[in-house]
């Protein structure tokens, strides 16, 4: 009896328990997300319908017709005449410059568009390759599927491809057209208009060809080619982030540019000598001990090459790859740019003067010299206008510093500048060491670092130290705001990477390497670093050096800004320049 | 016999119906309660929530920054600058002051009247556009599904309270107790090196006084915060990551904030002293939060 009342006791609990837990099931909501997720990406980040906008039509055409060509790719035909064509020509003819138009798997057409031809520089050519004078060409081509760009080096008068390398999520400088169009949608946008309040038919936006990105659409981290014709009203600048591989608007931001008395501009007109003289040919210097070439790239800023002092090498090169200026770490949004030469690029901050060589004087004595490019927007200091500059340092003593700055202003107060310097050490039995507590620790593997308040230096201040072929070393001084130029720290990222003989990892001229906002290591060197770290003990090594630099408007403090102030009845400009790189301080 | 077994067998019986019961209830509202913080969760980091659909809450939060937004001032979705830096959100539910110059803000449904509907400057744009913002989550199939769950008992749930309300059981999720210190504090001392240790002494010491206005924040505790000069004295809970410092944004890196309170108070901190500090300090680093991914974008992780 006993038995059964407990048996029955049991069933009622577990009925009870079954009950229960079957109701928690029914209770437990659905996963949202999930659903969510598609349907957010179906709403609001897939094309309309129905583009009605008769350039959006025609370039869907287009793209569609291209698609059912024997090589579904877009020829460039805007300028280089015959000699453009036959380079495409070549270098389409080549199975490994073609490698991706179609899909490795399925074998189906990806769209793909030819966005430059130019007449291959120094900075283009791989060692070993011998042409007649002009007789190379440089064609680069996007693949809107992948993200990727292909670069290749042909010869037209021997009608063939010499070197060709293929760059995943990287995107070149974009050509007229694009830009055209990026502006288009941007002008006609209805977004645009209702928070402009008007339809910017007579307003020119500016930086229309800079890429950009935008958290939380196809553009975020770069992954489409965007980019931000930005309209100027008032104090604020008005980003109109366009997406080139969707052809449509993806989102509007607002940046503050900070208050301004007056409008007044340092127009410059591009000097022709600089594209003669600095971009097509190569220059030597010989001064004080110190021996080099310097060539003005077409979008990897002022490069050295060729360095050494006394006679003994040290760098095989050095240059600006980019410059990512971000505006917004949370909604990431800003640009994604390149310096270089005027005519071979369509940045729109170019030299517009020559190089300049200067001595460096400490009191009374020369202790060196400095090689400084300067790069401008046209209406700089105007919002949403730039201007770099590029500083090489060579003192007599042996010591060098490369450096770069941002001369301000920008398109917004709260903006963060991160320029991407690439540095090659000569030699091929190099070894990296970093300042810890137990003293000198040797990298080992590829790595990188982030310079931190709690970062550790010598007692001299280096944090690091690279040696060359076991004959000479370096100690290498980060920014900490005691150069005297007005710079307030580095705060840098530094990778280390194997320099490759086999496949081009930036010797010659990088496009855009990354994408503008990323507030992490991920800056686009990354992308030299291996899965699997490669050993970086006794070879040939790459130093990137990325500072972040943050800008500052406010009375005082000003930093990476640039404004124009009344004196003597004139309007003059001032500019508060935020310099950054490191100090090369050979070991005695 | 039999009478006196049936009696406790019934009394068994209604015990368990009502433990049934209290058990269902407390899951239904666990239900209710993770239903609204996801729904809070979407809101908080979605455009849509802005009359110009330019920002969102993480727009001046973001979580990689415990949730500060690493500039000076924030801008508001009209592109001019707020006034104030913005604040760290991690722990906010164990607070009891919200905002950097009023003591009067006392709970979390006042503070976000002011993203909401400030005008000088706009944040988020909500004055004389809230059935526009409305419209567009009531008109969304995947708002429609999460509104329903974290409201089921109401026909019409798209409006502003429930809004605010489930931003508020999201934010309240935020907590990041687990810093090393915390740890060490709890008795595990290898978490913390020679230097941390050095500097949490010399924190604590009276050469700088710093305990004298920074109160440690208790764990799980309700935190009462000081004003000193009309401004809250901030938690240093993940002080490493949220620079830059003081109420206006003004000081741009630790080194500098140093330099502020030498200036003021003769501290002669040496640089060892410095690396002291800076190694206590991260010791109050608690970035764990970051591994749950029901605290990050849910259009990046589902």
């Amino acid at each position: 009896m006993l038995k059964i009342k407990i048996f029955s006791l049991v069933m009622l609990l577990s009925m009870f328990q079954i009950i229960a837990s079957a109701q928690q099931k029914k209770a437990k909501p659905k996963k949202p997300a999930a659903v969510y997720l598609n349907e957010y990406r179906a709403g609001l980040m897939s094309s309309p319908k129905v583009d009605t906008n008769w350039f959006i039509v025609e370039r869907k055409k287009e793209i569609e017709q291209i698609l059912k060509d024997s090589l579904p790719v877009k020829w460039c035909k805007e300028k280089g005449g015959e000699q453009a064509i036959l380079a495409q020509k070549i270098a389409l003819a080549d199975p490994f410059f073609t490698r991706y138009l179609f899909d490795l798997k399925t074998k189906k057409p990806l769209w793909n568009e030819i966005f430059g031809v130019y007449p291959a520089r120094p900075g283009d050519i791989k060692k070993g390759i011998t042409s007649l004078p002009g007789s190379l060409m440089r064609v680069e081509m996007y693949n809107y599927a992948n993200n990727l760009t292909t670069i290749g080096i042909v010869d037209i008068f021997k009608l063939k491809l010499v070197s060709a390398d293929h760059y995943p999520d990287m995107q070149p400088d974009i050509p007229s057209s694009l830009i055209q169009l990026a502006e288009r949608i941007a002008i006609n946008a209805p977004e645009v208009e209702k928070a402009l309040g008007f339809k910017p038919n007579s307003q020119k936006p500016i930086m229309s060809s800079t890429k950009t990105a935008l958290n939380r659409t196809k553009c975020e981290r770069s992954q489409h080619l965007c980019v931000a014709p930005t309209f100027v009203q008032g104090n604020r600048a008005l980003w109109a982030i366009v997406d080139l591989t969707d052809n449509r608007l993806v989102g509007l931001r607002w940046t503050n540019t900070g208050t301004d008395a007056a409008v007044v501009t340092e127009r410059k007109l591009q000097n022709e000598t600089v594209a003669d003289c600095y971009c097509e040919k190569v220059n030597s210097i010989n001064k004080n001990g110190w021996n080099m070439d310097y060539l003005l790239t077409a979008s990897d800023g002022l490069q050295i090459s060729n360095v050494s002092f006394n006679d003994k090498r040290i760098l095989n090169s050095a240059k600006l790859v980019d410059w990512h200026v971000s505006y917004s770490g949370t909604d990431g949004f800003g640009y994604s740019d390149a310096v270089g030469c005027p005519i071979y690029s369509q940045a729109a901050v170019v030299a517009t003067d020559p190089p300049k060589i200067a001595e460096i004087v400490e009191g009374d004595s020369v202790v060196g010299f400095m090689l400084e490019q300067k790069f401008f927007s046209e209406l700089w200091p105007g919002p949403c206008n730039y201007s770099y500059s590029q500083r090489y340092f060579f003192y007599n003593d042996g010591r060098f510093r490369i450096t770069c700055a941002s001369i301000g202003r920008g398109c917004g107060n709260n903006g963060t500048y991160r320029p991407v310097f690439r540095i090659s050490f000569a030699g091929n039995e190099q070894n990296f060491y970093e300042y810890a507590q137990e003293g000198w620790k040797h990298w080992t593997k590829e790595n990188w670092q982030l310079q931190k308040p709690s970062t550790l230096y010598d007692s001299s201040g280096y944090q690091y130290k690279i040696s060359l072929n076991n004959s000479s070393n370096y100690f290498i001084e980060p920014g900490k705001g005691q150069f005297n130029d007005g710079g307030k720290g580095d705060n840098a990222y530094l990778y280390l990477t194997k320099n490759h003989l086999n496949k081009d990892e930036g010797e010659t001229d990088l496009v855009t390497i990354g994408p503008c906002c990323n507030t992490n290591h991920e800056q686009g060197p990354e992308k030299f670093i291996n899965a699997v770290p490669e050993s970086t003990a006794n070879t040939d090594l790459v130093l990137w050096y990325v500072p972040q630099m943050k800008n500052d408007d406010r009375p005082g403090s000003k930093y990476c800004w640039a404004e124009t102030y009344y004196e003597n009845g004139v309007y003059k400009i001032k500019a508060y320049p935020c310099f950054a790189g490191p100090m090369f301080v050979p070991q005695k | 016999m039999q009478q006196k077994q049936r009696i406790i067998g019934l009394i068994i019986a209604a015990v368990c119906v009502g433990l049934f019961l209290i058990n269902e209830e407390s899951a239904a509202k666990q239900n209710l309660e993770k239903a609204r913080a996801n729904l809070g969760r979407h809101l908080f980091y979605d455009t849509r929530l802005s009359y110009n659909l330019t920002k969102s809450c993480v727009s001046c939060h973001d979580p990689y920054l415990a949730f500060t937004d690493g500039y000076r001032t924030s801008s508001g979705a009209d592109g001019y600058n707020v006034k104030h830096n913005a604040l760290s959100l991690l722990n906010v539910k164990y607070r009891t002051k919200y905002t950097w110059a009023n003591p009067a803000v006392v709970s979390l449904q006042m503070q976000i009247q002011f993203p909401f509907f400030n005008e000088h400057p706009t944040e988020l744009g909500w004055k004389g556009q809230e059935q526009i913002i409305l419209n567009r989550f009531s008109t969304d199939a995947n708002y429609q599904q999460l509104f329903k769950l974290a409201y089921p008992n109401q026909k019409n749930p798209f409006n502003t309270h429930n809004i605010q309300e489930a931003i508020i059981a999201f934010e309240e999720q935020l907590v990041a107790y687990n810093a090393p210190y915390d740890q060490y504090l709890k008795g595990n001392l290898q978490v913390m090196n020679q230097q941390a240790i050095a500097g949490l002494k010399l924190f604590g010491s009276n050469k700088l006084g710093c305990m004298k206005c920074h109160v440690w924040e208790q764990p799980f505790e309700t935190n009462v915060a000081n004003f000193s000069s009309g401004i809250r004295i901030p938690s240093l809970r993940n002080v490493m990551i949220t620079a830059p410092y003081m109420h206006d944004g003004s000081l741009e890196n630790i080194f500098a904030v140093f330099q502020h309170y030498e200036k003021k108070y003769s501290l002669n901190l040496d640089d060892k002293e410095q690396q002291e500090l800076i190694a206590f300090f991260n010791a109050l680093t608690d970035t764990s939060y970051l591994s749950n991914k029901e605290l990050l974008n849910p259009f990046q992780y589902q």
